[in-house]
């Protein structure tokens, strides 16, 4: 059955975005990420204007990441301090991000560094988490003996500000919760993307929180950032499609709790190298649009740059 | 197959309307009239709705004035959507990476454009004609070559042959040397496709009227293409309020989430 979408200005198919919502939904439970990184591309490739795409995925990542939160909630497993902080950069980063986002609409190129930084985030953030889990795997299939845990410490200890973190069971400065932050704000407005597969392996690897507190902050704090940037891309690009957003919902949600299920019955470092494979596989799609000559060189956009 | 579809019963009663009525006025009335067309279209006003997957169109005319057998009349239909400036890029391997670069701004750019003729344009009038008229796409090319500012009128070309092509390929510009059917000496039909994708606002369908490479009449109907319903509400709240739009946009977004944990969680 086709929908015309208001926003969008296309017709598409309601079971085949319904299917979409709930495919990505489900990875999105299963993983504890917002989905974005692989629902923006796929809104593309279906013919929606990239900006919709991705206001309008920022705007489904609320849906699906707001029962995500609240089972991760039940369980206990958010860490309040910590996503304030997350929160505060968060804020920021999404205002920085719609503007820059309108800025590069003017300057046409926009798709250019979407593309680009979905090569070079999920490239390297793909590539680490693969040989991580992939490493884990082996040393317990092994069994070689070296399973000592690296030390609590890394780099982004070093800074000052020290807070204690109760629930995460740190003692860590206030700097690099903030500055990831602002990262991940930036990315939900220029991507589209809940931030979790930066958020998740920053606070695994770089400031060592225990996995279970890293998934349900992140979920808390992406609830509140992807709000924030629906309604800023809402008021300054009305790229927000309500329409499809809700289609994409229903599928989300549903896929969601399914996938939650399933993430139970695997283990964290299989989840983590098969997130890895995705990853990397949309960053490499990515890549070779950017590299092979396209079959046509010019392209159109309205004078304000609405698509 | 689209067109036996949508072959609505209004269009079948306007042309059985032309039917009937023209041999009983041209038994009754002398046959001196002035060289012209009449036209009617099968909908004046097209609404997108929730379910528009695009529209098909009919035009229907009658050609009036003297016909003999050597100088048969043709008939060209140039519809045009709404005007927007556009900006045209072209993308450059730098560094490895194809980048958009050399932006050129495109005046008055029709968002839409269809041409229909009863046979092959360069048959029925000469190019510099219909350079002058604007009909088809190598005039629409020339017009829109003079609307880039740019220095070089080689370049000013390839962008707008461009613009041509890229429309072309979103179904938004159309020709066709067949798309005009003349039935009999003075009827003719002409479909004009509208795809989902096609922009809201007034629309002109141009009927031209050709003898011997000259132009003899012309007739323009409007057409009016709007959202409606639904799809209004939406469009005119995103625009009108957009604060309260993108507040309801995430109030839906939570309530959605929280129903579906609420009810997984009792199942």
């Amino acid at each position: 059955m086709q929908i015309y979408l208001p926003i969008a200005e296309i017709s598409v198919n309601l079971f085949a975005i319904l299917a979409m919502g709930g495919a990505v939904g489900f990875l999105s439970g299963m993983f504890g990420v917002g989905g974005g990184f692989l629902m923006t591309p796929l809104l593309i490739f279906t013919g929606i204007p990239p900006t919709v795409a991705v206001a309008t995925g920022a705007n489904q990542i609320v849906a699906s990441s707001v029962s995500g939160a609240l089972a991760q909630w039940r369980r206990g497993n958010v860490d309040i301090k910590l996503g304030t902080l997350l929160l505060i950069g968060g804020i920021v980063g999404a205002v920085l991000g719609v503007q820059l986002m309108t800025w590069l609409r003017q300057m046409g190129q926009v798709d250019l560094v979407i593309q680009l930084a979905y090569v070079t985030f999920l490239g390297v953030i793909g590539g680490l988490m693969l040989v991580e889990s992939l490493n884990a795997i082996r040393r317990q299939r092994y069994g070689s003996g070296s399973r000592a845990r690296k030390s609590r410490h890394s780099w982004v200890h070093g800074f000052p500000l020290k807070l204690r973190f109760h629930h995460s069971k740190l003692y860590m400065s206030a700097i690099p919760p903030v500055v990831l932050g602002v990262m991940i704000g930036l990315l939900v407005a220029i991507m589209g993307v809940g931030g979790g597969f930066i958020s998740v392996p920053a606070m695994i690897y770089l400031l060592r929180i225990p996995t279970n507190i890293v998934l349900g902050t992140s979920l808390f704090q992406i609830v509140f950032v992807t709000a924030l940037v629906t309604v800023l891309h809402a008021t300054s690009n009305q790229t927000v499609d309500i329409l499809l957003a809700l289609m994409l919902m229903i599928g989300g949600v549903v896929g969601a709790q399914f996938g939650v299920r399933a993430g139970q019955h695997l283990r964290g470092e299989h989840m983590r190298a098969l997130l890895g494979f995705m990853v990397l596989a949309v960053c490499v799609r990515m890549a070779i649009d950017l590299i092979i000559k396209p079959d046509e060189v010019y392209s159109l956009s309205p004078l304000m740059g609405a698509g | 197959m689209g067109f036996f579809l949508s072959f609505t019963d209004r269009g079948f009663a306007v042309l059985r309307c032309f039917m009937v009525v023209f041999p009983v006025l041209f038994t009754f009335t002398t046959p001196v009239l002035a060289d012209g067309v009449i036209t009617d279209l099968t909908a004046d006003r097209v609404p997108i709705e929730w379910n528009f997957t695009g529209a098909n169109i009919f035009l229907f005319g009658a050609i009036e004035g003297e016909i003999s057998e050597d100088s048969k009349p043709d008939v060209i239909v140039v519809v045009r959507g709404p005007s927007e400036a556009l900006i045209a890029r072209k993308k450059e391997r730098i560094a490895g990476v194809w980048v958009n670069t050399n932006p050129r701004l495109v005046d008055d750019v029709p968002l839409y454009y269809s041409v229909a003729s009863s046979r092959p344009l360069l048959d029925i009038a000469p190019a510099s004609l219909l350079d002058q008229l604007g009909i088809g796409f190598d005039a629409l090319v020339a017009q829109l070559s003079r609307r880039i500012k740019v220095e070089d009128s080689v370049a000013a070309e390839r962008y707008s042959e461009a613009v041509v092509r890229l429309m072309e390929r979103q179904g938004l510009y159309k020709s066709g040397a067949a798309g005009v059917k003349i039935v009999g000496d003075r009827l003719f039909q002409v479909n004009i496709a509208l795809e989902a994708n096609v922009p809201s606002g007034i629309f002109y369908a141009d009927v031209y009227l050709f003898r011997g490479g000259k132009l003899l009449g012309r007739r323009i109907t409007r057409l009016t293409i709007t959202k409606t319903g639904f799809e209004r509400f939406v469009y005119e709240s995103a625009y009108d309020y957009p604060l309260l739009y993108g507040l309801v946009a995430v109030l839906l977004a939570v309530i959605c989430g929280l129903l579906a944990s609420a009810m997984f969680r009792k199942s």
